[in-house]
């Protein structure tokens, strides 16, 4: 029986920030809330993978961060995206969009039999 | 780029990234709380979510610096470690890659500077020099690329290809700001000399197309900043000072900037004079107008938009137009249809010329190329050097590395490390080379063949230098490391924990092959010194011909001082009579042009035996007075000396020959002369003419033949005619056989010129000894150099052969030990050690190669 929360799968989570911060700029920890509410709690962040994540996203350049005020009234790293991130985001979501296209294809075929 | 700044702000984004974990942290920890969980249970779990905060931390931070720079910084530690620990290791490979990249650096410095430095005007890139390419049947006077005077200002006119075009042409004028006159190096230029090349005053005005005007009314002179400095001691008031150039009084109009040195490297001019007063710069030169004497170099200034080849192509016309021109100018008429013919096919050449013009550079390039790969080729050596001094440490470094291979370390991480270690090193080399380099290159300048080289020649180390080091140094590490990194990187595991002590057979072929690369390296080196060494002993051997002990030239210039006609050939008869009188000199006499400095006056001849016939190539030339093979020690083979009677009334060149008063002209041929033209029949009595042209006589009787002696450089051997000297073919280099020392002989010949006139200076004073020594000088040069060359590469082979026998000895010392305990004697185990040293039958095949490659490149 599978469980009901999963983990990011491997590669998906840099777009799935991408999608994020293309809504709104977001500190880390946001990020990470945010997936887990959107996703209803299915998707589950790996928090040790998130800060890599978004350090390796600044450094490519498709992500700028600032400090600000959060919500709580502490200072907190805001990350958005950069006009290059919007388009990596594009991309990447178009080929996502591909591959699970193909993959369901292969499905309804095996369905179909 | 981005994760190299990153490096200098580790501190501040390491500070940012804890504020931001704790954070989230706090927030997390926060969230918990509310949800329900006592605090030490919430902070327990946002620990195990985040994974190790340290973890976490390399993680980012090998995002921000990349691997690799964070490795190479501790690699870097690392080996400045361990290099220390080992240190005649290190001195031994540091020295060897000094001693290549300080001897490559030297010359990378001469040749930087004499044959692609460009000049220090404006836009060097777009200077071009024009070139005569075919006949142009003019009288010359100088060296390389000449042309006239008036094709110069022809092209002046050509502004849709140029920015502007400049002519000059280098000469010694005796100097004088009131006291003793000085021979002084100056240029001729053309009054666009100056704008063309961008150059500006450091005080007073440059010459200017109104200077350049009308011939002899330019009585205006430009110095040097250095010769301002110099002779007048930067005085401020110099612009409008009266100053004697050859006896013409002439005005200061300025100083030029102090970088400019004019456009060849070698010769640096003192004063720069308008071309209009050439006659009074060049005494008995009335010519400049005149289009059949070539005597300038011609430089211009491309426009920005126009291209080499399309000034080249677009100025054809215009120069066909001339060539047509000049053959229906009357003095044409003396020309052979052929000649005519010849003449009409010539077409002008353009080349770049952002180095300007120098005779230096047309010399040395290639001798300066040849020297440069050799040392190349030892800093190859080097190399090798190195590279094999990293594979014996290697195999003493195997436990440690197998140690670390077993830890997980992956073997490009090992490779790198070794990598590390030789640029390191490498650095350190270099360093000491770019210190050892400026001792090396005023070495260097002291062997070319050019005094006032010197001059313009320096040995700074400046930042174009440090590049080439830096690249150099570079490459030498990669080039040295790479052979055992890769070594490192092939070794199994499994294997290299196994093994004891031993290494695998691979490492030694490979340390092998690098002793046969390098004995095959310091072989081509040693046969090629052998070679140059045998050419200069070889000419030095041959000599040129004559007895150069106890023989001294010296020259003085009395037109310079403004004599000329009887005055002059008074002067010079008092000087010979004073040197004859003299008793510590033995014999003497006179030439019109030195020997042994390089050039020639050359001419056809026309030459009737029985037929006529024209030389089919130039004659080398030379008026002497009677006495000078005498004095020179050169035997007359056949017939006669000049005699006093001969030497009476000769008339310029190319002009009909003169006439003694027995109404003989006489002539004088080496013996080469009659080998090309008189086969074996008797060269006396025959009668040559002077020049090819159809109207030429032949008047001259061949009165003696006498052996060949060398005339331009002791290399040639050339068909040579002599004339006897006389008034208007005067003769001022006199040639002395002296008693004594070359002081002596110096001091009573200083008597006896200053006898005859206190004011005349001497041009030059030089034993022929000394003569010879600077006109082989490049020979000299390359055979010392390479001499020096073959002793250093043998010196680092032979560090690099034993560093691998010690090596080799090493690994067997257990073998040898139970040898020995065997019985073996003392002596069958050097035997054993040697004959490995000589090689088994797999490794003598390779010794046989690595002799054919020496043998071979040599050849």
């Amino acid at each position: 029986m599978p469980s009901a929360r999963f983990p990011i799968p491997q590669g998906t989570l840099d777009m799935l920030i991408l999608q994020i911060l293309s809504l709104e700029p977001a500190h880390g920890y946001g990020i990470a809330q945010r997936i887990e509410q959107i996703s209803k709690s299915v998707v589950q962040v790996n928090q040790g993978s998130l800060y890599p994540a978004l350090h390796r996203l600044e450094q490519r350049g498709w992500l700028k961060a600032d400090w600000k005020e959060s919500e709580t009234g502490r200072e907190a790293k805001f990350y958005s995206l950069t006009r290059s991130g919007h388009k990596q985001l594009r991309s990447e979501k178009d080929s996502w969009v591909r591959l699970t296209g193909a993959v369901q294809l292969i499905f309804d075929e095996g369905a179909a039999q | 780029m981005n994760r190299i700044l990153n490096w200098f702000r580790l501190r501040r984004l390491e500070g940012d990234l804890d504020r931001e974990l704790q954070y989230h942290i706090d927030r997390r920890v926060t969230d918990l709380i509310h949800s329900g969980l006592p605090e030490p249970e919430a902070k327990r779990r946002v620990a195990l979510e985040l994974g190790g905060a340290t973890q976490l931390r390399e993680e980012v931070r090998d995002i921000w610096l990349s691997r690799w720079l964070r490795d190479f910084v501790h690699d870097l530690r690392f080996s400045v470690r361990s290099i220390l620990r080992s240190p005649s290791f290190t001195a031994t490979a540091v020295l060897s890659l000094a001693l290549g990249i300080g001897a490559t650096t030297a010359l990378y410095s001469l040749i930087d500077q004499i044959v692609l430095r460009a000049l220090p005007v404006d836009h060097p890139e777009r200077l071009v020099l024009f070139d005569w390419s075919g006949e142009q049947l003019a009288e010359t006077f100088g060296t390389d690329n000449l042309m006239s005077y008036p094709i110069c200002r022809d092209l002046q006119q050509q502004k849709q290809f140029f920015d502007g075009v400049f002519c000059r042409a280098e000469t010694t004028v005796n100097f004088s700001t009131g006291g003793e006159p000085r021979l002084t190096a100056a240029e001729l230029v053309s009054g666009t000399y100056f704008s063309v090349l961008g150059v500006s005053p450091a005080l007073g005005r440059l010459l200017t197309m109104d200077d350049d005007q009308v011939p002899g009314s330019s009585p205006v002179v430009v110095l040097s900043y250095d010769f301002w400095k110099k002779q007048f001691g930067g005085a401020p008031d110099i612009v409008g000072r009266k100053v004697l150039v050859n006896q013409h009084p002439m005005t200061v109009v300025g100083v030029a900037a102090p970088t400019f040195h004019g456009i060849d490297v070698g010769e640096v001019p003192s004063v720069w004079i308008p071309a209009v007063m050439s006659a009074q710069s060049i005494p008995g030169f009335e010519t400049m107008l005149d289009r059949r004497t070539r005597w300038m170099q011609i430089l211009g200034r491309l426009k920005q938009n126009v291209s080499l080849a399309e000034a080249k192509t677009g100025l054809q016309p215009w120069f066909n137009a001339m060539l047509d021109e000049d053959t229906r100018r009357t003095d044409f008429s003396r020309f052979s249809a052929e000649q005519r013919r010849q003449f009409l096919a010539s077409t002008l050449d353009l080349t770049a010329a952002p180095e300007g013009h120098s005779v230096l550079l047309h010399d040395l390039s290639r001798p300066l190329w040849v020297l440069f790969v050799a040392t190349a080729m030892l800093l190859a050596l080097a190399c090798l050097n190195v590279a094999g001094l990293f594979l014996a440490r290697g195999s003493a470094r195997h436990r440690e590395i197998s140690t670390r291979l077993a830890l997980g370390a992956s073997r490009g991480r090992i490779g790198r490390q070794l990598l590390t270690d030789s640029v390191f090193l490498a650095f350190a080399g270099g360093l000491l080379g770019v210190v050892m380099a400026p001792i090396a290159v005023r070495a260097l300048i002291a062997f070319l063949p050019v005094d006032s080289a010197a001059n313009n020649l320096h040995a700074h180390v400046d930042t174009r230098l440090l590049l080439f080091a830096f690249l150099v140094s570079l490459l030498t590490g990669f080039l040295a490391g790479s052979a055992p990194a890769l070594q490192a990187g092939r070794k199994s595991l499994d294997s290299a924990l196994r093994e004891r002590g031993g290494t695998p057979s691979g490492s030694l072929a490979l340390r092998r092959a690098i002793v046969t690369a390098q004995i095959a390296f310091t072989l081509i080196q040693v046969i090629a010194a052998g070679l140059f060494v045998r050419t200069l002993s070889g000419l030095l051997v041959k000599g040129p011909g004559f007895d150069t002990s106890s023989l001294i030239s010296f020259g003085i210039k009395p037109a310079l001082n403004g004599y000329s006609g009887d005055v002059e050939s008074r002067l010079i008869r008092r000087i010979t009579e004073g040197l004859r009188d003299s008793s510590s000199i033995q014999a003497s006499a006179i030439a019109h042009d030195q020997l042994l400095l390089g050039g020639a006056w050359s001419n056809s001849l026309t030459i009737q035996a029985g037929e006529r016939y024209i030389t089919d190539r130039e004659v080398q030339m030379n008026a002497v007075s009677p006495g000078f093979f005498a004095t020179l020690g050169a035997r007359i083979v056949a017939g006669r000396d000049f005699n006093e009677h001969d030497a009476l009334n000769v008339i310029a060149a190319n002009q009909s020959l003169p006439v003694s008063q027995t109404g003989q002209r006489a002539v004088i041929v080496n013996v080469a002369f009659v080998k090309r033209y008189f086969g074996g029949r008797n060269p006396l009595g025959a009668r040559v003419a002077m020049g090819s042209a159809p109207d030429a006589k032949p008047d001259s009787e061949i009165v003696g033949v006498v052996e060949n002696i060398s005339y331009r450089n002791v290399r040639e051997q050339w068909e040579q005619a002599y004339f006897p000297v006389g008034t208007e073919l005067s003769g001022s280099n006199f040639y002395v056989r002296f008693r004594g020392t070359p002081e002596s002989a110096f001091r009573s010949i200083r008597a006896i010129l200053s006898n005859a006139d206190p004011t005349l200076p001497i041009s030059y004073f030089r034993t022929l000894d000394e003569q010879i020594d600077r006109s082989l000088n490049t020979e000299r040069m390359l055979a010392a150099l390479s001499s020096s060359f073959g002793t250093l590469a043998l010196l680092l082979s032979l560090v690099g052969l034993y560093g691998v026998m010690s090596f080799v000895v090493t690994q067997r010392t257990r073998e040898i030990g139970i040898r020995l305990a065997l019985g073996a004697t003392r002596l069958s185990t050097i035997w054993l050690v040697l004959r490995d040293c000589a090689g088994d039958d797999r490794r003598r095949n390779g010794d046989c190669a690595t002799w054919r490659l020496g043998v071979g490149a040599s050849c």
